[in-house]
């Protein structure tokens, strides 16, 4: 019989998840602590853990128990749906993340398909990490585009600055911040690249 | 004494014979004479130097009033601003009282009538059907609890920074199928001011929620871009524009508010709008504080 830690400090969810888990051994720890005592008298197979503790963030919980134990497969379980924490839990080693507002069957499968190796994500978040967008390549903004022709035209930083009534220092950020976008070697090439691009026509200079 | 007759008796008389004689005349020296020269030259040189000095301190002293005028010129400005954001805040905290009250209050007391109705029923059905009724609405109810709460302070913020919040934001506002909302990021994460992070994220939060409304954008593009002393939020849409010189006058509304914000904390603000071609709003910070 499998070993499932539950990890959360809220008794009314514990005991919701026990009511599901009758076929698993089960054991429950509330807080960061509690859980590393548990890591080893207990040697759960899988750990159904909280992202809200009291003592420390479910995040870094998860790295340590996978750095004291590499075969355990955790299972995160929280309210959050943010892309943000999801991405967090998964590079920490997360096997799986469900919402708290999954149904039985679900938590159940959920438990199921991480036990035996497979990943396991909320229909909701699956959707969500699978849309992970490509950042596009290189977008400028309309203000960056008005600069760049700008200093293609040779303009210095506080022409610019005069010419958009701003100051001479967020035109020379804009400037880096071109050089880097493009990945430019300095405002010579940045030009180059900028033409090559087709983001600036030669007519424009 | 007579009158030298050549340059040698000259010479003699005025700079040798007083020397010569026992009763050596100082004021009719010409040592004397040239002493006094060199005395009133030394005079004049020490005068002006000190009057120069004197003046140096009087331009410093008025460099330090104007700054001064200048500062609280600069406090007084964002203590309007404040107040601007201040009253903002009541507003909407009146607006989320409301919602409160009426959507999820009202929700709320509609399950406590089913729940207490279970007690008159007779049939299993009839409890069945009843309690799968109230389990829609009480998942409902969290669900619009958590967006309220959302919306008062988004976690992300908190936790994880002004990047992560934006990406959640237009990661949340996606739904809008007829839109495009991307978010971009350049430079390096690093925090700031709690508050003015909040600022910022509010700022984004208006801006692409008038962009939603108002703009009939197809696509609108959020961009952060941050290195280790300055913050650079980027708001453009290709939506239908509008007349930024008419807006400007106006008391309230969203542009109001976002110009308010970025006055409160001393921030830059730009907005750029052309009638068919889309909006740019630009808000920029420089923090001179660490990475946190």
């Amino acid at each position: 019989m499998y070993k499932i830690l539950i990890v959360d400090d809220h008794p009314i969810v514990v005991e919701g998840l026990r009511m599901v888990l009758t076929e698993y051994e089960c054991q429950t720890a509330s807080s960061g602590n509690e859980c590393h005592e548990l890591l080893c008298s207990f040697d759960p197979d899988l750990i159904l853990l909280d992202i809200n503790l009291p003592d420390i963030s479910g995040i870094d919980l998860c790295k340590t128990i996978l750095e004291k134990n590499k075969r355990i497969k955790i299972l995160a379980i929280s309210s959050y749906n943010q892309r943000s924490w999801v991405t967090r839990m998964i590079d920490n080693g997360a096997k799986g993340y469900i919402l708290k507002n999954a149904t039985d069957e679900e938590i159940k499968l959920a438990i199921q398909e991480v036990l035996e190796g497979k990943d396991h994500f909320s229909p909701e978040i699956a959707e969500m990490i699978i849309k992970k967008p490509h950042q596009e390549e290189t977008f400028l903004t309309r203000r960056e585009i008005e600069i760049l022709r700008l200093i293609a035209d040779g303009d210095t930083n506080v022409v610019i600055a005069d010419k958009l009534c701003v100051s001479p220092l967020t035109v020379d950020s804009h400037r880096k911040n071109l050089i880097m976008k493009l990945d430019a070697k300095n405002t010579a090439s940045l030009i180059k690249i900028a033409l090559t691009k087709g983001l600036i026509e030669m007519q424009d200079i | 004494m007579s009158l030298p007759t050549n340059l040698y008796e000259e010479f003699f008389m005025y700079f040798v014979i007083p020397f010569k004689v026992g009763d050596f005349n100082i004021t009719s020296s010409p040592f004397f004479i040239l002493s006094l020269f060199i005395l009133l030259g030394i005079g004049f040189v020490l005068f002006k130097i000190i009057d120069h000095k004197y003046k140096q301190i009087l331009i410093l002293k008025e460099k330090e009033i104007r700054e001064q005028t200048i500062k609280e010129l600069k406090t007084d400005h964002q203590l309007i601003a404040s107040r601007a954001v201040l009253m903002g805040e009541e507003k909407e905290r009146g607006r989320i009282s409301r919602d409160l009250h009426d959507g999820l209050g009202g929700r709320l007391s509609g399950i406590k009538i089913l729940l207490s109705n279970l007690k008159n029923s007779i049939t299993e059905e009839e409890v069945k059907e009843k309690l799968e009724q109230a389990l829609i609405q009480l998942n409902s109810s969290i669900s619009e609890l958590r967006m309220i709460a959302h919306n008062i302070m988004p976690e992300s913020l908190v936790n994880f920074g002004l990047k992560d919040a934006l990406n959640d934001l237009c990661d949340n506002l996606k739904n809008d199928k007829k839109t495009e909302i991307s978010f971009l990021f350049y430079g390096e994460p690093y925090r700031f001011d709690n508050s003015i992070e909040t600022s910022f994220f509010r700022i984004a939060q208006e801006a692409v929620n008038n962009a939603l409304k108002y703009s009939g954008a197809s696509k609108i593009v959020v961009q952060l871009i941050q290195d280790e002393s300055w913050v650079n939020l980027t708001i453009q849409d290709n939506g239908k524009g509008f007349n930024v010189e008419e807006f400007k006058n106006k008391k309230a509304g969203g542009l109001k508010n976002i110009r308010a914000r970025a006055e409160s904390f001393d921030g830059r603000f730009h907005i750029d709008s052309h009638p068919g071609v889309g909006t740019e709003i630009i808000v920029e910070f420089i923090y001179n504080t660490e990475v946190a």
